[in-house]
């Protein structure tokens, strides 16, 4: 692939990617550059498990075009400047879109559904930007003569050590959410391997239905973020609406049993974040 | 057909049950709540069990079962070896195969899955690779390897018998080692005592030669040269004498028998 002669032209072949830094940029100023404010990221989209179960399911992506300071910003901004633009020309545009929506909410939902950081809000690329880094990772392994040959190469070793460093920080550092960074590096990996990158070789029947078996995997998980059925909060909301007795007490027994809805002020969470009328 | 359920089975088996338990979850949960919060603290009930389970038994093998470390390894060592096969000389013989049929491409094709642990997909072109040309040698060594991973124990002897007739000094005298091996496995002790002798005369002795050689001695009542056998076995490395994975596994395995007074 010939390399891009100027910053015009990098931008001709990899939009999506500018138009991505270009709406960071955008919400940044929009929420607040420095120290955004915490109601206007919920405003503009922000991740919420409770708002997004109870019926605001596009927050699982918009989430991602957020960030919560300068710092988050230019991290996340350096990132998609060092690889995007690569990744998109190496994938075509409509695949990048595809392979950042689906990371987006990858990251999300396992941020929400592991932690249980339902409550917490849910902000930054950092998702996404891991699923690209999974994505260059499974294309490296999908291109070898054997699955194991990208680990004789230099480049796709610095990769491996970039992604543990930064797993590691955010292990280190309480605010960054690991378990979106690894939520997204899985996604990113598992979608370039099965879908995105075609291998050297066939595919034999127990590969296709593993792809199958992926997709699934993803759609049902996040099914399950937007009806988490075992969460005292949608039974709860569940309880409030409900007319029929017989299945209203049968909420309440399971209620009056978890510890978020009896010890947590519960229902006043709720009521604050505008989900119960 | 034992060995056919393979990792990859077992991983899609698992990602399933992943799959669709949310989906469970969330039908359940329309038709009763209760139900699907009962089922849902009995999973996890499994679960923790299954972990904890798993988890003490790694933790007691580790501690109490010397060759419990080095059967790991050579498991890794197993599985890196399977992810690290080259496919494109199979995928070239196979399309040739497609217009000309002959007895390298079969083997290759053969080798290739053998290699990557499937046996299944192996064994049909060994066997029309040694059908083509019965004099080869590699053709039945691995056609004989197959068959021992399948748990055809005869007809892996017959193959491996009749490849090192035909050369003994194929791959170093792997198929005559193999053939001693499978003689063990199959309780033909006389035998098989010669084919490792005859091996150790050519090529040297090995660590897991001395323990199969010494679980034989001990069968035939013959408890003090299986005790010198064992002893050679579980003897640290000399210098400058790396021991493979396996070789690390047989020396673990030769402490425990001499810890147990010989029993193998």
């Amino acid at each position: 692939m010939r390399r891009p002669a100027n910053f015009m032209e990098q931008v001709d072949r990899a939009p999506l990617t500018y138009v991505c830094i270009l709406a960071y940029l955008t919400m940044a100023a929009l929420t607040g550059l420095i120290t955004p404010d915490g109601e206007k990221l919920l405003n503009y989209g922000a991740g919420n498990g409770a708002l997004i179960q109870g019926g605001e399911p596009w927050r699982l992506l918009s989430h991602s075009f957020l960030h919560g300071g300068f710092l988050h910003l230019g991290f996340n901004t350096y990132f998609l400047l060092l690889i995007g633009p690569g990744l998109e020309m190496r994938l075509g545009s409509l695949r990048f879109a595809l392979l950042y929506v689906v990371t987006a909410i990858g990251g999300a939902v396992t941020a929400l559904l592991w932690n249980g950081e339902w409550y917490s809000l849910l902000v930054g690329g950092s998702g996404a930007i891991f699923g690209m880094l999974g994505a260059m990772v499974a294309m490296n392994v999908r291109q070898g003569r054997h699955k194991l040959e990208f680990l004789e190469q230099a480049g796709p070793r610095s990769l491996i050590t970039l992604i543990v460093i930064n797993l590691v920080l955010g292990l280190i550092i309480e605010q960054i959410s690991n378990s979106a960074h690894i939520g997204g590096l899985i996604t990113g990996f598992v979608l370039a391997y099965c879908f995105l990158e075609r291998g050297r070789y066939a595919a034999d029947g127990l590969t296709r239905l593993l792809q199958v078996l992926w997709a699934l995997l993803f759609l049902s998980c996040t099914a399950y973020t937007l009806r988490p059925v075992l969460r005292w909060d949608y039974r709860y909301l569940e309880y409030v609406e409900i007319e029929d007795g017989e299945r209203r007490a049968e909420l309440s027994n399971l209620l009056l049993q978890q510890p978020g809805y009896t010890f947590g002020g519960g229902p006043e969470r709720l009521e604050e974040l505008g989900l119960i009328r | 057909m034992p060995g056919t359920f393979s990792l990859r089975t077992g991983f899609a088996v698992l990602l399933g049950l992943a799959a669709v338990w949310p989906l469970a979850l969330i039908a359940l949960h329309e038709a009763s709540p209760a139900q699907a919060a009962g089922l849902a603290g009995q999973a996890a009930q499994v679960l923790r069990g299954v972990g904890w389970g798993a988890g003490g038994m790694a933790a007691a093998g580790m501690v109490l079962y010397p060759p419990f470390l080095p059967w790991l390894r050579v498991q890794y060592e197993t599985l890196r070896r399977r992810m690290s096969v080259e496919q494109g000389p199979a995928v070239q013989a196979r399309g040739r195969l497609a217009h000309f049929e002959n007895p390298d491409d079969h083997l290759t094709v053969g080798r290739t899955a053998l290699a990557m642990g499937q046996n299944a997909q192996a064994l049909p072109h060994l066997v029309r690779a040694v059908e083509l040309d019965p004099s080869h040698a590699g053709a039945r060594y691995f056609l004989g390897r197959a068959l021992l991973s399948i748990g055809q124990l005869e007809p892996a002897i017959e193959q491996l018998r009749t490849a090192t007739a035909q050369d003994e000094d194929h791959a170093f005298g792997a198929a005559q080692l193999e053939l001693a091996f499978a003689l063990e496995r199959a309780q033909q002790d006389e035998e098989a005592l010669a084919t490792f002798a005859r091996h150790a005369d050519r090529h040297g002795d090995n660590r897991r030669a001395l323990l199969a050689r010494a679980r034989i001695l001990r069968r035939l009542g013959r408890g003090d040269e299986a005790k010198t056998l064992l002893q050679e076995a579980a003897a640290p490395p000399r210098a400058g004498e790396p021991l493979s994975k396996q070789e690390q596994l047989a020396r673990a395995r030769a402490k425990v028998a001499l810890w147990r007074g010989g029993a193998t």
